[in-house]
């Protein structure tokens, strides 16, 4: 907004970054922290420890729902595999007033019974708020979705702003205030630059058939069902008979589908109108075997075992966009991908974080109770979000396993730790506040591998390890992170302080 | 264009009519867009629908930065309602949902 | 195997880049010999890098192949920035030390 194409991008770049700044940064932390959804699944559920052949695991899973929740409009299964040992169910049973209630359970691979497996959401959580944010359908879908394209436009006007993107390209000067702020933003927005463009442009992708769906309607008109059949042909789908009838060899079409996918592992599996002459089973291809979510699916008529379809998409236009859908999921082959993935995730979170300190930086001598605000308000909603994550990870290992809605008190905690630190920031003066907010969050990183081996014992595998070995990281940096600001506490004039 | 001073209310007025330009003209063009490459891309038409939904994913972070970069109010509006008309124009010429 | 040989590949590369910058051969206080061969040396840093995505494009699993290639090169650039913001001298031998380190690299994990 204003006078020249570069200082109108400036302003873009800082207004566009500050409007969803706070949701950009938790989006981003709890998108990171969903790079390893089958690990933290796999350590919030330290009963698990058994493996079995993934067949077998759903067909004990369907075994076990038969009797729990028979009158389900369908179930849902994710398959272990090699990063996730349990089989993870959600279905839909009738609530006390009978309205549909939707549940997500655990299952055991062997049993596929939910018994003695702590309640809990697992690595689904920071799955589902990453894009629903905890608010109803659809409009945490659409919140996300929108900021997700100011991302993408901020990320642009950032670029158009940069004056010196090749030569500061390697430019990190410490120790220098403002200055140093604005070179981390650079360095870490730029060298992962790639990235952040690509996750935010698949991210509004991942969601575009309902935010945008004006193609599909320029095409089909108000013939959605039909434009659902084209779109998605694997979707096999068909009305309940009504008429009761008992599942046929499940086992046997799992077997069959996997040797449809030329052996690789099979992935979600779903059976829809369950113990009803019309009951479908479909079985998806594991999504970790390429990029693009094209491996196929196969239905089957759950009452006969005949095959009903057998998808895999060819398509070039729907490819390209599983195979850019598959790019933001990340759930491709190799683990060190995925490591780069988290990495750059790691450096988006920063780079918002630090966008968000700069903006206020750049004002602390303008004064003013705006800016005072986003000053204090940083502080709780950006500081206190890894706090939060720290604090459901504890409550997952400290809450009683017996607890009854377990699973909803962990994400209580959650936003209860988030609140208040919010809270704690807007009452508290920022340059303290800071502090006193980064060192509860280090102790709290650095607590958990010893409250976890206190309550449930030492990590005993790659998962344990490596989720310990990340909260000691995480923890070392916030640790890292103090010495400078006390020290920057002691040198800033008082006089400024008060203004604010 | 002529800059008011900040925080003055011609200021306040110029950025809230960006503001809406950017928000309606953005998602406006990017819908016209959609529906207009759905309609005339020759491919199947589920394919059409999903290559034409891609592009208009590109069009409107464009009309955005377009917005926010024109000299004048003027050139701000005028972008993405030219894009509106004319995509509006070539899917309606197409015929309807084929 | 391949991915850690391609990031060896572009540190050496990155390395290069950034000592033929004028501010970091500076803070690397390299010698004025080798800041007269800063052409040379950007030459070299761009067949570094470039060969380290050669080495992720030849094989079958190209496509995963580019988008780690991608994060690599963050990944390298990343840690010259530290090296730069740490113990700057240290990148005067980065791209021979990690270049020598190839080979090392891949008799061992053979």
């Amino acid at each position: 907004m204003k006078t020249g194409f570069r200082q109108s991008m400036a302003w873009l770049h800082a207004w566009g970054g500050l409007i969803f700044g706070w949701l950009l940064f938790a989006m981003a932390a709890t998108g990171t922290a969903s790079v390893f959804k089958s690990e933290i699944s796999d350590w919030m559920r330290p009963e698990v420890r058994m493996r079995t052949d993934p067949v077998d695991a759903v067909a004990a899973a369907i075994r076990y729902l038969s009797v729990a929740a028979p009158a389900s409009s369908g179930w849902y299964m994710d398959a272990p595999d090699d990063r996730l040992a349990a089989t993870i169910a959600t279905y839909d049973v009738k609530d006390a007033n009978g309205a549909d209630e939707y549940r997500l359970a655990a299952l055991d691979p062997v049993t596929g019974r939910p018994d003695a497996i702590r309640d809990t959401l697992g690595g689904e959580f920071f799955y589902r708020f990453h894009f629903e944010l905890q608010l109803p359908y659809p409009w945490g879908r659409i919140l996300a979705s929108a900021a997700g394209m100011l991302m993408l436009v901020v990320l642009i006007s950032g670029i158009a702003t940069h004056r010196r993107i090749f030569a500061d390209f390697f430019t990190m000067r410490p120790g220098k205030g403002k200055r140093s702020w604005l070179d981390a933003h650079n360095v870490l927005g730029v060298l992962a630059l790639p990235f952040h463009l690509m996750i935010s442009f698949t991210g509004v992708l991942t969601l575009i058939t309902l935010t945008l769906p004006w193609a599909i309607t320029a095409n089909y008109g108000a013939d959605t069902a039909r434009a659902f059949a084209d779109l998605d042909p694997g979707y096999y789908t068909r009305p309940r008979a009504g008429r009761p009838a008992p599942l046929g060899d499940l086992r046997a079409m799992l077997t069959d589908a996997r040797a449809r996918f030329g052996g690789d592992a099979i992935g979600r599996v779903t059976v829809e109108n369950p113990n009803d002459a019309g009951a479908v089973l479909l079985v998806y291809r594991n999504d970790s075997n390429g990029v693009g979510y094209d491996g196929g699916v196969a239905a089957y008529d759950a009452v006969t075992g005949r095959l009903l379809s057998a998808y895999a998409e060819q398509r070039p236009a729907k490819s390209l966009y599983n195979l850019l859908y598959g790019l933001h999921m990340g759930r491709f082959a190799p683990s060190f991908s995925r490591w780069l993935y988290f990495l750059c995730g790691l450096a988006l979170s920063a780079t918002i974080a630090t966008g968000l300190l700069l903006w206020t930086i750049g004002r602390e001598k303008e004064g003013g109770l705006g800016n005072a605000f986003v000053a204090r308000f940083t502080v709780g909603a950006t500081g206190g979000l890894p706090l939060a994550m720290a604090g459901f990870f504890l409550a997952n290992r400290i809450l009683p396993v017996t607890l009854t809605g377990r699973q909803d008190a962990e994400v209580h905690v959650f936003f209860l730790v988030w609140g208040l630190a919010t809270l704690f920031g807007l009452l508290r003066r920022p340059a303290r506040a800071w502090i006193e907010i980064v060192a509860l969050t280090a102790c709290a990183w650095l607590a958990l591998p010893l409250v976890s081996a206190v309550t449930v014992g030492l990590p005993y595998d790659i998962v344990g390890l490596g989720f310990d070995g990340v909260a000691l990281a995480l923890g070392g940096a916030f640790v890292a992170a103090i010495p400078p600001m006390l020290r920057k506490l002691r040198t800033v004039p008082k006089l400024r302080e008060r203004r604010t | 264009m002529a800059r008011p001073e900040p925080r003055s209310l011609a200021y306040r007025l110029a950025v809230a009519s960006r503001v809406v330009a950017a928000l309606i003209g953005g998602y406006g063009a990017a819908a016209a867009v959609a529906m207009a490459s759905a309609r005339w891309l020759p491919l199947s038409r589920a394919e059409a629908a999903t290559a034409a939904t891609l592009i208009a994913m590109l069009a409107l972070p464009a009309v955005v930065i377009w917005v926010f970069a024109a000299r004048s109010a003027w050139r701000a509006w005028a972008g993405p309602i030219a894009v509106i008309v004319l995509a509006v124009l070539a899917a309606w010429a197409a015929g309807g949902p084929r | 195997m391949t991915p850690l040989i391609s990031l060896l590949f572009a540190l050496a590369g990155l390395a290069s880049l950034a000592l033929a910058m004028p501010r970091h051969a500076a803070q690397a206080k390299l010698g004025a010999l080798w800041v007269a061969r800063a052409p040379w040396l950007r030459g070299c840093g761009w067949a570094a890098l470039g060969f380290s995505l050669l080495v992720r494009l030849a094989r079958p699993d190209w496509r995963t192949g580019l988008i780690e290639w991608i994060g690599e090169a963050g990944l390298a650039a990343a840690i010259v920035v530290v090296v730069l913001m740490r113990r700057p001298q240290l990148l005067r031998g980065l791209p021979a030390v990690v270049l020598l380190m190839v080979p090392i690299a891949a008799l061992l994990l053979r």
